[in-house]
């Protein structure tokens, strides 16, 4: 049992994503509903990977192997999100500020701009 | 070896080159002030935001071209000797943009460049790791949002209905996701092939649906203009330039006019101007309560809810001379805005003196009195009382006195002591006080003061320009009487006014006032 749970990849989502909504599955039912060409090797590779970091367990050992998600759709998220700012710290800060429009305004700005609305006959 | 003495293994034959990019860094200082000047001469002139991006651009894409050059250069000149061979100093670095001839000494100045020659390999070091690392944080940072944002929950059913029906009639054919997701305190987008849309919950339960989409629709504005990919351009050259406070100036400035485009886009479809601005508003405070505000800086909020509830005249006149600006802004804003320039300028004295002798005071006139030339100001108005006594007088205060002087002989006291303090002010400037009282006319004496109070704007350093509003609309009158009533100023031109302002402040004049033929008009907004 790994001693923490590791942030999932990309691709590694997109399995999550089949196993929250299947519950469980093996490695067959993972490359049918993906349905993108990927091989069995590829996905059982993932999937052990998956193991190692505790993403997914075991829950029928016999052949086919049956796996589910550790965590939840939104355990996953809450703890991705979670960690963002913690792992990234100031460059999540820079991207927040240019590409997710995080630019503040004073409250002074925001009084005047109140101000103005009022003023045009709006108001907030 | 550098002549630093430091042992680089691997870079001897490296050496010109570290050095002439060094050299290149060091001279992109003085070409980002440059290009920093050029974009906020165009800002101060260009109206419309979208020129103002393309200019900014543009800025920053010459930027770049004309470092390739200066390290060409620094390149050509590096490897020739350019000391003395008899000097000790031979051995010292052999790149450089100086050169000097053949049997000169070494100066004190010569040293001191070799000194600093010496050091631009680590320096070129040091910077390449600095921005690469800044560049790898930065796009890994992107990637783990767009990660987490991929298992984001969607948008409340109908708000996500909504949504996609607004990506659908804005036109927007990326697979747009919609989801719930507090990465930061507003609703932001990320993603370029598969942009996500996301809104924090905080934002969910304090704003209503309406403001919600309206900020959707915002955001949707930057998937349509695709302000992804070209943010990340702008990243870049942050980090390129890193520690170039006029680079970061300059894309702060495009960030800004990319807001304001969004905007524009956003209050359209969304059809109230009016309640866009009281959503951005209504985040702004949100985002200011859950975070601990900052003291100072600050985004450009008013500017945008200004550019919604009373947008400008179209910027059809600086869409005409951007090609030309386009193509001389390296050669020099300055000249640009200077041939620009207002409207006064642009018109001959005899040509704008001709005009006001046909037109009374008291018939519609529109005055263009100037942004910077205060004499400009004084100008006009002085050729206005000339043009009514008809004897070339052009003292501004014979015509206080005159206007404040009405046909039955009577003088309006307070005002004509209002109006003599007002320019007693500009003394500075040579303004005389006539003691005469010859009779000017039937202007309107608060008319005139209006016109004094914006000569006091003038002297004080604001852009002031006065016109009347051929066109105003009747549902504005009460709200422009109010404001001439009260602080005097509308700022801006309200909407389908005809006329022409090259200022931040404008004076109308009460409606009782009735403008008719305007001296100079623009084209009718679209």
């Amino acid at each position: 049992m790994p001693k923490r749970l590791r942030n999932p990849t990309p691709a590694e989502i997109e399995l999550l994503k089949v196993l929250w909504s299947r519950g469980t599955a093996t490695v067959r039912d993972l490359v049918d509903d993906l349905n993108d060409g990927r091989a069995i090797s590829t996905v059982a590779t993932t999937l052990r990977r998956m193991h190692a970091k505790g993403l997914v367990r075991l829950v029928d050992e016999r052949k086919p192997q049956r796996f589910e998600s550790v965590r939840s759709q939104d355990e996953t998220f809450a703890a991705m999100a979670s960690g963002l700012d913690r792992k990234f710290g100031r460059s999540l800060a820079q991207v927040v500020r240019e590409f997710l429009g995080g630019s503040r305004a004073t409250r002074k700005e925001i009084d005047e701009a109140k101000r103005l609305l009022d003023e045009y006959g709006g108001g907030t | 070896m550098t002549p630093a003495g430091i042992a680089l293994p691997g870079l001897s034959g490296l050496d010109r080159v570290a050095s002439a990019a060094g050299w290149t860094l060091v001279h992109s200082f003085w070409q980002g002030l440059l290009a920093w000047v050029i974009v906020v001469l165009a800002g101060r002139w260009l109206r419309s935001p979208k020129d103002r991006i393309f200019v900014g651009n543009l800025a920053l894409a010459a930027l770049v071209l004309v470092q390739l050059a200066t390290f060409v250069l620094c390149l050509r000149f590096a490897g020739r000797p350019w000391w003395n061979s008899a000097s000790p100093s031979s051995e010292l670095s052999q790149s450089g943009l100086f050169r000097m001839q053949a049997g000169e000494t070494v100066g004190w100045a010569g040293r001191l460049f070799a000194h600093a020659d010496s050091f631009m390999p680590l320096m070129l070091v040091a910077w390449a790791a600095f921005a690469c690392v800044q560049i790898a944080c930065h796009l890994r940072a992107c990637r783990a949002v767009a990660t987490t944002l991929s298992l984001a929950p969607a948008l409340p059913p109908a708000l996500l209905a909504r949504c996609r029906q607004f990506a659908g009639e804005l036109g927007v054919r990326k697979p747009v996701q919609f989801v719930v997701a507090a990465i930061s305190d507003a609703p932001g987008t990320i993603g370029w092939l598969r942009p996500y849309i996301f809104v924090p919950p905080a934002v969910l339960l304090t704003m209503t649906p309406s403001q919600v989409e309206a900020i959707v629709l915002h955001e949707l504005a930057h998937i349509l203009r695709r302000d992804y990919a070209v943010a990340l351009l702008h990243a870049l050259a942050e980090a390129a330039y890193v520690g170039n406070p006029f680079v970061r100036a300059i894309v702060r400035r495009l960030r800004d006019d990319v807001e304001l485009c969004c905007d524009e886009i956003a209050a359209r479809h969304f059809g109230d101007a009016r309640g866009y601005a009281g959503a951005l508003v209504a985040i702004a405070d949100s985002v200011a309560a859950s975070r601990a505000i900052l003291s100072a800086g600050g985004g450009v909020l008013r500017a945008r809810v200004l550019r919604l509830l009373a947008p400008p005249l179209s910027g059809a006149r600086g869409a005409m001379l951007l090609p030309k600006l386009a193509a001389a802004f390296l050669i020099g804003a300055a000249a640009v805005s200077l041939a620009g320039g207002s409207v006064t300028r642009s018109m001959s004295r005899q040509a704008e003196a001709a005009r006001l002798a046909e037109m009374s005071l008291n018939d519609a006139v529109i005055w263009i009195l100037g942004t910077d030339d205060t004499r400009g100001n004084r100008g006009g108005l002085l050729k206005l009382a000339e043009n009514r006594t008809g004897r070339g007088e052009t003292k501004l205060g014979r015509a206080i006195l005159e206007s404040t002087t009405y046909a039955d002989g009577t003088i309006d006291e307070p005002t004509r002591d209002r109006l003599l303090a007002a320019v007693n002010f500009d003394n500075s400037r040579g303004l005389r006080l006539s003691a005469e009282s010859r009779k000017m006319g039937s202007m309107d004496a608060a008319t005139f003061a209006w016109f004094v109070h914006e000569l006091s704007f003038s002297a004080n350093g604001r852009t002031g320009a006065l016109c009347f509003l051929d066109t105003v609309p009747e549902a504005d009158r009460p709200r422009i009487e109010a404001a001439i009533r009260g602080s005097g100023t509308i700022d801006p031109l309200p909407p389908g006014a005809v006329g022409w302002t090259h200022a931040d402040i404008v004076i109308t004049t009460p409606p009782r006032i009735l403008p008719r033929k305007p001296i100079f008009s623009r084209p009718a907004l679209p």
